[in-house]
């Protein structure tokens, strides 16, 4: 018996050891093996699909059996997907699971468009009341499909992928997933979140062993998220009620921190180490709401170095000085005073020399930094661009660099600052590029995420009172039924496309010139179709940036023209399906225009929840004086400007 | 107490069966005694010389402005390079440069633009831009060429073509469609009005003259440009009106060939009656089944003015975006740098014929793919690529042979190799090669070499590995090699201060000038803007690359400083720690390791097997 035990215990060793020499059971072997059986089932669902759709044209089947086939397609996809989107998601986002709409080639010898394609366009046509008649178009999307699929190489993965490729997941649930963002037509993105979780719990586990050894506890208590995460899953499947408040607290936010935990418990390399260059997206945060979130850094485009507080103290000198514009009575806070919340209040903002007003309204600078594009046609790439359009514009600053610098140059105040924020020489730290890097700085600077929902969704808080009830089934709305959280995405609530926020989207809307006229007439404005010449497409033809929802209570009035004066108005306008509802019919209208069916209570919620987004802590600071000018015209200007 | 042990056992055993993948601590103890590799400096030296958006460029009389100066415009892309005709006091001779951005300008004018300056050797490999003075009175060092009062505007000035008797044109490959398209609401192109060929003084054409054309058909045609005066000679009505993005003229100084970025795009070539002058002569298009291979266009304006689509529907070969040529050892190398998403099935390009450059991309990512070789005819290859069974994501570079007329994919772009752990998926090799953009030549110690550029169209189809952001590279390539593959391609990573990197052009043995064009990244200045710099020390680079890989023990370093990166005898997991034992980089299953971005200290790189050593990065 002793023996026997022995004997069996020498041969496991024998057998482990071959098993562990050749690493076929190691986890990250399994993984490699499981994604390249999940990739195969993904083409065999759609290949399953078609045979579906063709009986059913043959008359051998009824429709149901092909809308469970696209549901098994789906789930196919939805077990691939969290590692498919980690090491190809441009070619997800451009072939299999990207928004039903025209794009344009990236890297192009010209405009040219990509046609809409992949899961989400099929989404809209199996659930569109007349797919019946669409076998053709959809037969067509799948065989789309197969063939990128086919010409796919799935490259190699490591242990520390799929904790990264996890935890991104995590971020597309809750954003785009239980948003309902990836499912136009079914509203399936419960069923998908379910796969999703059950399929990286799976691939997790294999790694339980090893995180156990370093942290039980962690191990435990990642695993019961896990579980419990599934069972919320399995028991609120109605889109319409699912509380998106309590998942994002009690098991997505949970989970992206642990398993961070895990990846650092596991000392597996961060993404830091794999890859030299600042990500949008700060992998050590460990919640999609905290204030570490977005790395500002990664959008301001300067340079390390410059990015400190003395910097910052020169652009806020520069942000309310009005030596930047030719005659020296306008600045940037003209139109953006920190007063109100960085804007004008005005529908749209006054031009130079009080000579009418400038085509659209003037949006917030809080938080404006987290974006890879600016101004509402989106024409601009950085904020050091952005800057240029303004000083040059005729109805904005009507100047140029030349002439600033001369100004800057008579102010040994400024001579100083420039050389304390940049290190270098009295004599040579003014210039365009050191001018613009300190405005940079100080607008990349403007940000909040401390407002009442932000304490609410980070909180422990269990019971609410009656307002923040509200708030939370307002955010339940946004979220969800209301369908704002797939344009305005969390956490910034702007367009910054999740999970990695490193796109900017715009939307055709169909936003009326004035609401308040019997007849809804659309302005004249092109926006991003009449900007950047790379851009001029009919798709883009009416299409504005999507704004950060935060702060809107003290932003108004909305829409790019600040037509609308009232949250109540710009709801209204949504829950009609935007401009489809109000007479203005566009063919590349992006929002849905069907009706949202939100009661006066609902909308009430969702304005709740809007008004508690609002934080201007610590950067409401005004310079009571500005640098002083060795001219004594100049000295003679207003903190801010005059107008 | 014997469970116990048994249960140690298995669960020790089951343990290091888990932890298949070499696990590097975030922190090592830095007391050992090691063996230190030293990383020499870089030998080669890198001198910014014009930087857009900051320098001041002296402008003509343009729009009813005097001549004065401005604000030089951004873009950077081609570098035209005209020899100065002897070497006195050192004047290397001029150089200018594209700006692909269609801006409204008062003084430089509307549209794109070129930037000139005069170049000189002072000391050693130092470069310096000279003050001079124009014909036409302006003083300066930079001078925008003048194109609105010779020419008319030009669009997005991309490629260009560098002749060997130092004559320079430039190209714009992205064809204007209308008028408004051209105004960009006041932001691009003002003047809308029609524009008359030969009402602009010098310019005129033989055969064009009076001719009117709307403002956009004035537009991507090649222009010369006089690279003494900068101003613009002529455009070149009749080399066609095309998406031209490059081009070469041959030494007869008779022979021109114009490549198209285009999708399909074409491949032209222009024979002038006598040598030099360019006016009168015969254009044809490249088509691969036609006798002589190339069909003739007549010379006529309506056929030039949408030259693609009548080539196209007439049978000529199409091509997936053809970007820039070099001549070198008396054949063409033209880069084709591949599209994602192309398909030669619908409208005219039914009639056009699949190039060989796309059959041979097809059969190499077969090979790749299916793990065998493609055993079907070229004209079924054909076949698959137009049934859109091919996405030429990778692209290639061509060689064209003029005494054959024939073309051939000469080093395919990517591919991806199988794994070695794991067959069923694929590795990056250590050089990963995609979208071929710029290309010249470089000879060195009396040996050819390309010098290839990337431009990455994005960062999918395994272009990049996960997680890492686009870095387009530079290569060099030795022409010697019949039959190249990416393992024949010697990166000069030291050229990429972070920034896309184009236009490079060699003008001689030992510097080469490159753009930094459109910059994303938070780079230092002035790598922040569009740039142009000389890198200079390219005859010590061929000697350092011949020197490695030749040790074979168990784990050997050796810092090729050329690259800054750090190569081993064989592929294993390396993770770098800095000098207080901090992990700061993790590379996985490769040979090399790129550290252009340590700077100078004490480092350890760790292998797999755990073994340490010290390296210094001077």
């Amino acid at each position: 018996m002793k023996n026997k035990t022995y004997i069996i215990s020498f041969l496991l060793l024998i057998i482990l050891s071959i098993s562990a020499f050749k690493n076929s059971n190691s986890p990250i072997e399994i993984i490699r093996k499981k994604d390249a059986e999940r990739f195969e089932i993904f083409k065999q669902k759609i290949l399953f699909l078609k045979t579906e759709i063709t009986k059913f044209e043959n008359k051998t089947t009824p429709f149901k059996a092909s809308e469970t086939a696209f549901s098994e397609l789906r789930k196919a996809y939805k077990s691939w997907e969290y590692l498919a989107e980690y090491y190809d998601p441009i070619f997800i986002k451009e072939n299999i699971n990207g928004a039903p709409l025209p794009k344009l080639e990236q890297n192009s010898f010209g405009a040219n468009v990509i046609e809409p394609k992949g899961l989400q366009v099929l989404d809209e046509l199996m659930f569109d009341d007349s797919a019946q008649f669409k076998t053709n178009d959809i037969k067509f999307q799948l065989d789309l499909m197969l063939k990128q699929l086919n010409q796919l190489a799935l490259p190699e993965i490591y242990d520390r992928d799929i904790f990264i490729a996890a935890r991104v997941e995590l971020l597309r649930i809750a954003t785009l997933g239980i948003t309902g963002f990836d499912t136009p037509g079914s509203s399936h993105g419960l069923q998908d979140a379910l796969k999703s979780i059950e399929t990286m719990n799976f691939d997790l586990k294999l790694f339980q062993t090893n995180i156990q050894s370093k942290n039980k506890t962690l191990s435990d208590s990642l695993f019961e998220t896990f579980n419990n995460c599934s069972t919320y899953l399995i028991q609120n499947q109605n889109f319409e009620t699912f509380n998106r408040f309590n998942f994002l607290t009690q098991y997505i936010n949970p989970l992206y921190r642990q398993l961070l935990s895990a990846h650092l418990a596991l000392e597996l390399e961060l993404p830091s180490e794999i890859n030299n260059k600042l990500q949008a997206f700060n992998y050590l945060s460990n919640n999609l709401f905290a204030p570490n979130f977005l790395n500002a850094d990664y959008y301001i485009n300067v340079p390390k170095q410059f990015i400190n507080d003395d910097a910052k103290k020169l652009g806020q000198f520069l942000f309310f000085d009005p030596i930047l514009s030719a005659n020296n009575q306008r600045s940037c806070a003209s139109c953006h005073n920190p007063e109100k919340g960085f804007t004008d209040h005005l529908p749209k903002s006054l031009a130079y020399n009080f000579e009418g007003n400038l085509k659209r309204n003037s949006p917030t600078l809080i938080n404006c930094v987290y974006s890879d594009r600016y101004f509402h046609d989106l024409r601009a790439h950085d904020l050091t661009g952005q800057m240029e359009h303004v000083i040059t514009n005729s109805s904005e600053f009507n100047t140029n660099w030349n002439d600033i610098l001369d100004k800057l140059n008579q102010s040994s105040e400024y001579k100083s600052l420039f050389s304390k924020a940049f290190n270098l020489d009295t004599a040579k730290a003014i210039s365009i590029q050191n001018t613009q890097f300190a405005m940079g700085v100080f607008v990349g600077s403007i940000v909040g995420f401390n407002s009442k929902f932000d304490q609410l969704i980070l909180g422990t808080q269990k019971t609410f009172n009656k307002s923040e009830t509200d708030i939370i089934a307002g955010f339940n709305l946004f979220m969800g039924k209301a369908a704002c959280g797939t344009c305005h995405f969390a956490p910034v609530f702007n367009g910054s496309v999740p999970p990695f926020y490193t796109e900017s989207e715009s939307e055709v809307l169909g936003v009326s010139e004035n609401p308040h006229q019997k007849k809804q007439v659309l302005g004249a404005d092109k926006g991003r179709g009449g900007a950047l010449l790379k851009e001029q497409v009919p798709f883009y033809v009416f299409s504005f940036k999507t704004p950060t929802v935060r702060n809107i209570a003290i932003t108004q009035p909305y829409m790019h023209n600040g037509a609308y004066k009232t949250l109540d108005e710009v709801m209204t306008f949504y829950n009609n399906g935007g401009g489809a509802g109000i007479g203005i019919n566009l063919e590349f209208q992006t929002l849905g225009t069907d009706k949202l069916e939100l009661s006066k209570k609902e909308i009430k919620q969702i304005i709740a929840f809007m008004e508690s987004l609002t934080d201007t802590s610590n950067i409401t600071y005004k310079p009571t004086m500005l640098p002083i000018i060795n001219n004594s015209k100049l000295n003679q200007r207003k903190v801010g400007g005059v107008y | 107490m014997k469970k116990k042990i048994f249960t140690l056992l298995v669960g020790g055993l089951g343990f290091a069966a888990l932890s298949a993948q070499t696990p590097f601590p975030m922190k090592i103890d830095t007391a050992w005694s090691v063996k230190t590799i030293w990383m020499p400096k870089s030998p080669l030296k890198q001198q910014v010389l014009f930087v857009g958006g900051v320098d001041t460029v002296q402008t003509t009389a343009t729009y009813g402005n005097p001549a004065g100066k401005t604000v030089a415009k951004q873009w950077h892309d081609f570098i035209g390079f005209s020899k100065a005709p002897a070497n006195t006091n050192g004047i290397l001779g001029n150089v200018i440069i594209n700006h692909e951005m269609v801006t409204s300008d008062a003084k430089i004018g509307d549209g794109g633009g070129m930037t000139m300056f005069k170049l000189k050797r002072t000391t050693g490999d130092q470069l310096e831009v000279v003050e001079q003075t124009l014909t036409d009175g302006r003083k300066g060092k930079f001078f925008n060429v003048d194109f609105v009062n010779t020419v008319g505007e030009t669009g997005m000035n991309c490629g260009g073509i560098n002749a060997p008797t130092g004559r320079i044109w430039t190209a714009e490959e992205w064809m204007q469609s209308s008028n408004p398209q051209i105004f960009n609401s006041g932001n691009g192109i003002k003047d809308t009005s029609n524009f008359i060929i030969g009402t602009t003084t010098p310019a005129g054409f033989p055969g064009f003259n009076g001719k009117t054309l709307k403002r956009y058909q004035n537009l991507n045609w090649m222009v010369e440009i006089d690279p003494t005066n900068a101003k613009a000679i002529r455009k070149q009505y009749n080399w066609g009106r095309a998406g031209w993005e490059g081009g070469v003229v041959m030494n007869d100084n008779k022979t021109v060939y114009l490549f198209e970025d285009g999708s399909p795009g074409i491949l032209a070539k222009f024979v002038a009656t006598t040598a030099g002058d360019f006016t009168t002569g015969q254009l044809y298009v490249y088509k691969k089944d036609a006798p002589t291979k190339w069909m003739t266009i007549e010379n006529n304006l309506d056929t030039l003015l949408q030259l693609n689509t009548v080539a196209v529907r007439r049978g000529a070969s199409m091509f997936n975006r053809l970007e820039w040529g070099t001549v070198a050892n008396g054949k063409l190398y033209i880069t084709e740098t591949g599209r994602d998403a192309f398909t030669f099935n619908t409208g005219n390009a039914r009639y056009g014929v699949i190039s060989q450059g796309l059959i041979d991309g097809y059969k190499a990512r077969f090979r790749v793919l299916k793990g065998v070789n493609f055993t079907g005819t070229d004209a079924q290859a054909a076949d698959s690529v137009r049934a859109g069974k091919f996405n030429d994501y990778y692209g290639r570079v061509l060689e064209f042979d003029p005494a054959t007329n024939l073309i051939r994919s000469y080093i395919e772009g990517g591919p991806l190799a199988p794994a070695a752990a794991s067959q069923n998926r694929f590795a990056y090799p250590p050089i990963q090669f995609s979208n071929p953009d710029g290309i010249h030549n470089i000879n060195i110690d009396g040996k050819e070499y390309l010098i290839i550029q990337e431009d990455l169209n994005g960062t999918n189809w395994n272009r990049m590995p996960a997680n890492i952001t686009v870095v387009c590279e530079t290569y060099l390539l030795d022409l010697s090699i019949p039959n190249p593959t990416f393992n024949d391609l010697i990166r000069i990573t030291a050229c990429a201060p972070g920034a896309e990197i184009t236009g490079g052009v060699a003008i001689d043995e030992n510097t080469m000038l490159f753009n930094s064009q459109h910059p994303s990244t938070n780079n230092t200045f002035p790598y922040n803007n569009s740039v142009t710099y000389a890198i200079s020390g390219f005859k010590v680079q061929k000697t350092d690359v011949a020197n490695i890989l030749t040790n074979k023990d168990v784990f050997s370093v050796y810092p090729n400083p050329t690259s800054r990166e750090l190569q081993f005898n064989q592929t294993t997991d390396i993770a770098i720690y800095n000098a207080s034992g901090q992990r700061i980089k993790v590379a996985r299953e490769v040979n090399t390791i790129n550290v252009e971005d340590l700077t100078t200290g004490v480092y350890f790189i760790r292998n797999a097997e755990g073994l340490t050593q010290k390296f210094i990065v001077e």
